[in-house]
């Protein structure tokens, strides 16, 4: 228990870290933009007719922050607004805290990254598993192969891809959006299909993605284990086929479990593609949308709450990590 | 050479008292123990350039009740002969021929599957190195305890858990606690000890133990090997020890044969072999150990490197390029088979000698003894050279222990 | 019959030299080169399609006029002999646009992964080496640099930069990407210093520079060399996909901005009339992966002696 929360402690402690500089530099990369877009925003709004007073302080409900005051002046401003979870006002939004929009956001990016992460994990690992016991025949090889080569390709090739083919050439699926506008959202059969339905061809994309690497990870894990000295023991001893196989996949799976948390962390990166390309309002397709926008107050959030999801990520593997392995649980080399 | 005697002596001295101890046990549970009979043994192992013989022709027999021992350096096929004894030699090797005959079992070589997985842990106990990780590092020993008895469908499981808690306690551990911990918490030892636990808990009554004292440290060492010896006495076991420690023979084995590229060059009783080698690589083995109260100068290490799987000859015997004994015979024929009391040797060398000396042996076969003859010069010129002055030394001393019983 | 020709070729070359060591081994290690192309077709496939690659972004746009010829008569022309590719929405021949943008494409490419492998293998060798303080610094910065997603930082990025030049977004890139070589060189380092290897040079008297140009790099050249082909893969599908995601100001032609434009601005989408518009940089940035994931198998076998078949 107390290496957990020596650990935890550890991780929170690099996780604010990295938040820190992570949002630094992000302030300070948006605030060196050629042409400050804020000065540029109150002599439009001057020329609009609006007072130089009027015009201030709708910039500076649009930025989230006064333009007034030295950058460092901003940057603290900026800072103590994090704390308090304020992370400004969105221009594209107007009166709606970007906190809020992101947080609407996140959900269309959350459900759909878990659903096909887990999918293509549960595939991957069982078919790794064959994979590799059945590593000199031809069909363990046609799987291996074929997950080196699906994990070689970009996600947004796979998007095309599939659009491509599911919505061009034999037009069955929805192109974009999250559900058919004629249903009323809520806890309505119809709204409820169509949103599975708008969902498959992200969910695929994502479950496309990262198979090949499951069956690859799954693979190397259950051969290496497959040499481990104590599945001989297992069958110098009789043990049943079955418990032996258990031995075998449990071992195999454990150094996985870390890879899966990594790797949603990561996807969270990856479904800007996804999203832009099935037109799903999640984090990504908000980032780019800030970006055209120029709306630097969501892109700043955008980006942190991403980069946030992925140090969280990293904490959360760690401590699974500690969790299932009695190894790590009880410190390392006890006697 | 008296140092070496003297050592000799000592360990005569405790094996034979051992000896004895497991003697008056197995009488009271002589029905369990079963004897086992190796005749012409031989794995192969597949590799890019064919299937090369890893075990040749290995004849070995087990007596019930008996500790036999099987020394040779690492490669020479031991640990193969070891898995061997439960059919279960991992791919790329395979048996290709001879048979392992186990009273009670059969021919272990025809078994598989299911009765295969059946006798293995219920009839064979297998004691893995103690190096080797050999238990499931996610799981507490106990549930792995439960997850064996599952295997072979013991209905009592509670009684099980008793008899492991019994075996541990025996062997100076808490049997609760034991249970209750994971691999990585338990010492070097301590793993071993639950090895042999979990190889005898089903009662088994043939033991195989693979270098059951390697990397362990010298008191460790010492504990386990009395714990073999007490529980081999104990209860009634047949056990067979591979080891590249002839200290370890020394101390547990009542048999003792000794394995060279892949073969059984010399086999007996472990007071005569190492009080009187009769194999040219046996009495360099025994000469390659540095003395605690010698000049270690007078340690002769063998000169040469022990074969590997592909650089075994194919032809002839296999100990030929580093023997000081070595004749033309050695380059082209097997080595005969010299039979003295309960000793076997298989080397020209030793035939020729016997050929010369007396004529009681049965020297293989005649046509070995016949062989021989011509070449009974050889010998005799190599012996003049000083490093091979023990070599009839050890013939002659040989001689007068072989009629001590 | 060309296969055979090369090596008679490559035999002659090296006969005709002066037979010193170096000369011998350099034409061994072109025969085992040869010899692991040879025993799996699929490689020198492989070889065939990169350097085919190489070839088009060097010499391909000089074919072609500055500005591609449009066909208004035939907007989405479907694929003929005359465009095999057909057309996209202005009536251009999806060939040559292809042809043009793959300069860009692969310069970026080679910029990144020299500067990825450079800045990586001499950060990693550097902790590697000194190991101490400079480690544990350096690697806290590389976990760092690991840890912020690269995409969305380029995106953010790209409000500053505008990437104009393919040497520059191969700038931005490699500066971004040199985390996992570093890591990965660091670990090389110190198990080959665990072997004794750098002890024993120092032992015999080996100035540091010697160590690490004369021992250390050799035995790392064909890892780095394969990270270099690996981060070439990654390059490419890092900018072809700011491009495709339409952030940056399209000002040269490339794969990236065809997608977008097939996708988003010309509907490729909605009708299949432009769907080979769409594949074709699709296709493209495949088969380049394809050949290259082929020679990194190949050098994989040529580099790794336990792989080796002698």
């Amino acid at each position: 228990m107390t290496v957990l929360i020596r650990r935890l402690a550890g991780h929170l402690a690099r996780g604010l870290v990295m938040i820190l500089i992570v949002t630094t530099v992000s302030f300070f990369v948006i605030r060196s933009v050629p042409g400050d877009p804020m000065a540029a925003k109150y002599e439009k709004l001057v020329e609009q007719g609006m007072s130089p007073e009027a015009a201030q302080r709708a910039v500076e409900v649009l930025y989230g922050f006064a333009p007034s005051g030295g950058l460092w002046q901003q940057y603290v401003d900026y800072m103590t607004g994090l704390f308090r979870l304020d992370l400004g006002q969105s221009l594209t939004i107007p009166g709606v805290g970007v906190s809020t929009v992101l947080f609407s956001a996140a959900k269309w990016t959350i459900l759909p990254v878990l659903a096909g992460t887990l999918l293509s994990f549960l595939i991957g690992v069982i078919l790794g598993v064959y994979a590799a016991v059945r590593r000199s025949g031809r069909l363990g090889d046609a799987l291996a192969i074929s997950g080196s080569l699906l994990h070689g390709v970009p996600q947004y090739v796979l998007a095309l891809l599939l659009m491509a083919v599911f919505t061009t050439l034999i037009p069955i699926l929805p192109a974009g959006g999250t559900a058919d506008i004629m249903y009323e959202p809520g806890l309505n059969a119809g709204y409820i299909g169509s949103l599975i339905e708008y969902a498959t061809l992200p969910v695929l994309t994502y479950a496309l993605a990262s198979y090949g690497g499951w069956i690859l990870a799954m693979k190397s894990s259950v051969v290496t284990v497959l040499g481990d000295d104590f599945i001989l023991a297992a069958e110098l001893r009789g043990m049943k086929r079955g418990i032996v196989f258990r031995y075998i996949a449990r071992n195999a799976i454990l150094p996985l479990f870390t890879i899966l948390a990594l790797s949603l962390g990561t996807l969270f990166g990856g479904a800007i593609f996804i999203e832009r390309i099935f037109n799903y309002p999640g984090l990504g397709l908000m980032l780019i949308d800030s970006i055209t926008n120029r709306d630097y107050a969501l892109m700043g959030g955008a980006f942190l709450l991403i980069t946030g999801a992925i140090i969280v990520a990293n904490i959360m593997a760690d401590l699974f990590y500690t969790v299932i392995d009695p190894r790590v649980r009880g410190g390392e080399g006890a006697p | 050479m008296p140092t070496t005697e003297n050592t000799a002596a000592r360990n005569a001295g405790k094996t034979g008292n051992a000896g004895k101890a497991g003697n008056t046990a197995n009488v009271a549970s002589a029905m369990k123990a079963p004897g086992v009979r190796v005749d012409g043994l031989t794995v192969v192992y597949r590799t890019p350039a064919g299937e090369l013989p890893a075990v040749r022709g290995i004849d070995l027999e087990l007596p019930a009740g008996t500790i036999t021992g099987v020394v040779g350096e690492s490669g020479s096929g031991k640990s193969t002969l070891a898995l061997s004894l439960l059919n279960a030699v991992q791919p790329p090797g395979r048996i290709s021929a001879g048979s392992v005959e186990i009273d009670g079992l059969g021919d272990v070589v025809k078994l598989s599957g299911e009765d295969l997985r059946k006798a293995r842990g219920r009839h064979i106990g297998y004691v893995f190195q103690a190096a080797q990780n050999s238990l499931n590092p996610l799981k507490t020993v106990g549930k792995q305890l439960l997850d064996l008895g599952r295997s072979h469908e013991i209905e009592d499981l509670r009684g099980l858990v008793r008899d492991a808690k019994d075996l541990l306690g025996r062997m100076g551990m808490d049997g609760a606690r034991v249970l209750d911990s994971h691999q990585h918490e338990l010492s070097g030892g301590m793993r071993q000890r639950v090895g042999i636990m979990l190889a005898l808990v089903l009662n088994a009554h043939l033991v195989v133990l693979d270098e059951p004292t390697t990397a362990l440290d010298m008191i460790t060492q010492a504990n386990i090997l009395r714990i073999v010896r007490e529980v081999h006495a104990e209860r009634g076991l047949t056990t067979l020890v591979i080891t590249h420690d002839l200290g370890v023979v020394a101390e547990v084995a009542d048999r003792l044969a000794v394995m060279y590229g892949g073969r059984l060059v010399e086999q007996g009783p472990t007071t005569d072999v190492l009080s009187a080698p009769r194999h040219p690589y046996t009495q360099g083995l025994l000469r390659a150990i540095p003395r605690l109260l010698g000049d270690i100068g007078e340690a002769r290490a063998l000169p040469g490197r022990p074969p590997t799987l592909g650089t075994v000859p194919a032809r002839g015997c296999v100990f030929r390029e580093r023997c000081a004994l070595r004749m033309d015979v050695c380059e082209t024929e097997e080595p005969p088979v010299v039979v003295r009391g309960p000793s076997i040797t298989a080397c020209h060398a030793v035939a020729a000698a016997d050929a010369g000396v007396d004529t009681d042996t049965t020297a293989g076969t005649a046509t070995a003894g016949a062989d021989a003859v011509p070449d009974a010069a050889h010998p005799a010129e190599t012996a003049d050279a000083p490093e091979s002055a023990g070599a009839g030394e050890p013939a002659g001393v040989q001689g007068t222990r072989g009629e001590q019983p | 019959m060309t296969a055979q020709t090369i090596t008679a070729a490559g035999g002659a070359a090296g006969g005709a030299g002066p037979g010193t060591g170096r000369a011998a081994l350099r034409r061994n290690f072109w025969r085992g080169v040869w010899r692991v192309l040879r025993r799996k077709p699929s490689r020198m496939l492989g070889a065939v399609i990169v350097a085919g690659f190489a070839l088009m972004g060097v010499f391909g746009p000089m074919f072609y006029p500055d500005h591609l010829p449009r066909d208004t008569a035939a907007l989405y022309a479907p694929p003929s002999w005359e465009h095999p590719f057909g057309t996209d929405f202005e009536g251009t021949d999806v060939l040559a646009l292809l042809i043009t943008g793959s300069r860009y494409v692969l310069l970026t490419a080679l910029v990144t992964a020299v500067i990825t492998v450079v800045l990586g293998a001499a950060i990693g060798l550097f902790a590697g080496f000194r190991r101490g303080r400079w480690d544990t610094v350096l690697m806290r910065i590389t976990d760092m640099k690991l840890t912020i997603p690269g995409l969305p930082l380029l995106l953010v990025l790209s409000t500053v930069w505008k990437f104009t030049s393919a040497l520059e977004m191969g700038l931005v890139l490699g500066l971004l990407g040199w985390g996992g070589v570093a890591r990965a060189v660091r670990s090389q380092t110190l198990s080959l210093r665990e072997r004794g290897f750098i002890e024993a040079a120092r032992g015999l008297g080996l100035s540091t520079t010697h160590i690490i140009g004369r021992e250390l790099l050799p035995s790392m050249a064909p890892f780095i060399a394969m990270n270099m082909l690996i981060s070439v893969t990654g390059a490419v599908y890092a900018q072809v996909g700011l491009f495709f995601l339409g952030v940056l100001p399209f000002d040269a032609n490339n794969w990236g901005v065809m997608l977008n434009l097939a996708v988003f601005g010309g509907g490729a989408m909605s009708s299949p009339a432009a769907l080979p518009y769409l594949m074709a940089p699709l296709l493209a940035i495949l088969l380049l992966t394809l050949g290259i994931v082929l020679v990194v198998d190949a050098m994989d076998e040529i580099f790794n002696p336990r792989l080796r078949e002698e």
